[in-house]
């Protein structure tokens, strides 16, 4: 099993580099290229979630991204975690956009998690150790 | 993200490059909405466009909810099939203008 383990931090140019290692990896893992990108848009909100909200602003923390990429019968099945020590937040709990709403009524944001329960086959939230552990999991299906 | 500008008549037509995500958000934001701000018609040329995450969403939005409040227009044309995923999935492709060529999106401003 091919596993990274990242460490992040808030500023804005450890955001692209993280996302870069975690496409490549899945490419590398056998992942194509839309799935890696589809997997690559599921850590961009989860990760932008933690760097804006997980602690007060101006204040310099890290946290880690592990990625685990498994080749098994079915196909690669990857697993994403983020791991924080910022303020308890579940997003499994985040409301869901309404998507059916006109143009005016549509709000700017409540995106991002919406979009990671889409392109996720499971998510799971915990707190343990004063830690925020959040893991999706999503099999990238080969059909043989 | 790279944004190439053209004048088509009364329509502006900005060619996108790249991402529009976290990193880019802010400079697509000022690249792509100051025109429908001022009632003109603009189409974006996605067709060179890889990557939409939420927050690229969230800046054709504003473009959409600004064209509307000040009576310009905005249409999108070219979507790559997993940037069109992207807004089928959150139902944007049912606020947002989009079309199948530049010659439709043209058209779609005009009327």
């Amino acid at each position: 099993m091919a596993r990274i383990r990242l460490r992040c931090d808030r500023a804005p140019e450890t955001l692209d580099s993280t996302l870069d290692a975690i496409e490549a990896h899945l490419v590398a893992s056998g992942a194509s290229e839309p799935e890696a990108l589809q997997m690559r848009l599921v850590a961009e909100e989860i990760v932008t979630n933690i760097v804006r909200c997980a602690w007060p602003e101006g204040v310099d923390r890290e946290f880690h991204v592990e990625l685990a990429a498994e080749t098994v019968a079915a196909g690669v099945h990857v697993v994403l975690t983020t791991i924080d020590d910022g303020v308890p937040f579940d997003p499994t709990a985040a409301r869901a956009p309404d998507i059916d709403l006109e143009l005016d009524d549509r709000a700017i944001g409540g995106l991002g998690m919406f979009l990671v329960r889409k392109m996720t086959d499971t998510q799971h939230y915990e707190r343990t150790n004063d830690e925020n552990r959040f893991r999706v999991e999503r099999l990238l299906l080969r059909v043989s | 993200m790279d944004v190439a500008t053209e004048v088509h008549d009364e329509t502006l037509i900005h060619r996108v490059s790249g991402r529009i995500d976290t990193s880019t958000a802010a400079d697509a934001e000022h690249k792509l909405t100051a025109e429908v701000r001022q009632g003109r018609r603009v189409v974006l040329d996605m067709t060179r466009v890889a990557y939409v995450s939420s927050a690229g969403l969230r800046v054709v939005l504003m473009a959409a909810k600004l064209a509307k409040a000040n009576r310009g227009a905005v249409a999108l044309f070219g979507l790559q099939p997993t940037v069109r995923e992207v807004f089928a999935m959150s139902g944007f492709d049912k606020v947002v203008t989009i079309r199948d060529d530049e010659a439709a999106a043209l058209a779609a401003v005009a009327s």
